[in-house]
């Protein structure tokens, strides 16, 4: 490819060449990669990995934007436009998530989920929940200190002295549905289902923020709550 | 801008073509649409009750090797605008081509992982996570379609007889800018949706 003569022209277009275009797309892929590696074959810490990754995502976007975009070279007129509407949505995601973000973080993630235990918990429960429905207590065993899974049939437990079936048509009937298919709330039965119970005790207990679901810890005792759970994953409706 | 230009450039008081001002106050638009679908994803995607959640369901090596593409369609892109400002026809036709099966590729390979999504369970319904999710990828895909269709008629145009030579390469120019902005939405998009665990 030969050199066009760029130089004597008129400042028509960005004075980058075609091996630096290729050079530039090189580097891209590099950093690709890097980034793949990072997560897949690094066992980094969760705030290395993701502080790692912004960086080389922002350089990524910096440079198409500079080079591929010729925001470099352009009339600065559009590189105040581009950062203004940039400025502002960045502006809305910290502000959106300075707003919601706890609400996850405290009652999903950590509660439930972020534990190696909790993870094999759910597949043991995973396992568990085909085929019979008569020994909950197989998917209960890794929940310490939450009072254990009740033995027996689940449908036959006791809250607050009702029949669990009849305190879920009291209290949960109206958002989840008599049939439990869901209305405003979403279905709760045993094939939909397939987090391990630690996840829907914690919902049960303390709510979900954004949604219509109330915390029930005030006034059900964990007894209550783990009742309720082997209800809703292992008892038909 | 240029004396030697056979369109008809309007004098204007940015001293800007305003088509490419055009441009980028869209491109600064979008980045409010994006901003604002990657934070709802950002804050739903820890709130589903149900599964399946995005660990057990994404494809890392499938989805990188689409984002290696999409990547490379950038290339080939700006190389395309580099071919009509320097007057070189052929090679315009060519990196536009290119560039339009790169982004065909991509929408292939994200119709599949709907697909498969959908298999197993993950429908847009299913819980916060999958809704978020399809709404974030598939504006971003209708992003992609869409810039399909507009390098397509590009492609179109300079078939003609006095189709895209030097003298309208602002038309492939903001082209351009459309389909590296779809990039790099897709860079942040793979970055906070499927990497950051």
């Amino acid at each position: 490819m030969e050199h066009q003569q760029a130089a004597a022209h008129h400042e028509e277009h960005p004075p980058t060449t075609i091996r630096q275009y290729i050079l530039i797309g090189v580097i891209l892929a590099i950093i690709t990669v890097v980034e793949l590696a990072l997560t897949e074959a690094f066992d980094l810490e969760t705030r290395t990995l993701v502080i790692l990754l912004v960086a080389l995502s922002s350089v990524k976007f910096a440079i198409v934007v500079a080079l591929f975009m010729h925001l470099r070279f352009d009339n600065p007129l559009f590189w105040r436009l581009f950062a203004f509407g940039l400025v502002l949505a960045g502006s809305i995601l910290v502000a959106l998530l300075a707003l919601f973000w706890g609400d996850h973080q405290e009652s999903r993630t950590v509660a439930a989920y972020a534990t190696p235990g909790a993870v094999a918990a759910h597949a043991a429960a995973g396992d568990d929940d085909h085929g019979d429905e008569g020994t909950p207590a197989a998917g209960g065993e890794a929940t310490p200190g939450e009072g254990g899974a009740p033995a027996g049939d689940p449908a036959a437990a006791v809250v607050q002295d009702m029949p669990v079936g009849e305190f879920f048509q009291a209290n949960c009937a109206a958002c989840h549905g008599a049939d439990r298919q869901g209305v405003v709330g979403p279905a709760l039965t045993p094939e939909r289902l397939t987090e391990p119970d630690e996840f829907y005790h914690d919902t049960i207990a303390n709510g979900r923020t954004g949604t219509a679901m109330p915390p029930w810890s005030p006034q059900l005792s964990d007894e209550d709550i783990n009742a309720l759970v082997q209800f809703i994953k292992h008892v038909e409706p | 801008m240029s004396a030697a230009s056979h369109e008809v450039q309007h004098h204007t008081t940015t001293g800007v073509d305003n088509r490419k001002m055009l441009m980028w106050v869209f491109l600064a638009s979008e980045c409010l649409f994006f901003g604002t679908l990657i934070s709802t994803y950002l804050i739903f995607k820890g709130q589903s009750l149900v599964g399946p959640l995005p660990e057990e369901v994404f494809d890392i090596v499938l989805t990188s090797a689409s984002t290696f593409i999409l990547l490379m369609s950038s290339l080939s892109m700006v190389l395309a605008v580099y071919a009509v400002q320097h007057g070189r026809p052929t090679m315009m036709k060519a990196m536009l081509l290119l560039t339009i099966v790169m982004g065909l590729i991509f929408l292939g390979g994200q119709v599949y992982e709907f697909r498969h999504f959908n298999h197993i369970g993950l429908g847009l319904g299913q819980n916060q996570f999958s809704a978020s999710f399809y709404v974030l990828t598939g504006f971003h895909g209708l992003h992609v379609g869409v810039g399909v269709f507009y390098l397509i008629s590009l492609l179109i145009g300079s078939t003609r007889r006095n189709g895209l030579g030097k003298d309208r390469a602002l038309w492939v120019d903001t082209a351009g800018l459309y389909w590296h902005f779809v990039d790099i939405v897709w860079i942040v998009i793979f970055t906070l949706v499927y990497l950051i665990p």
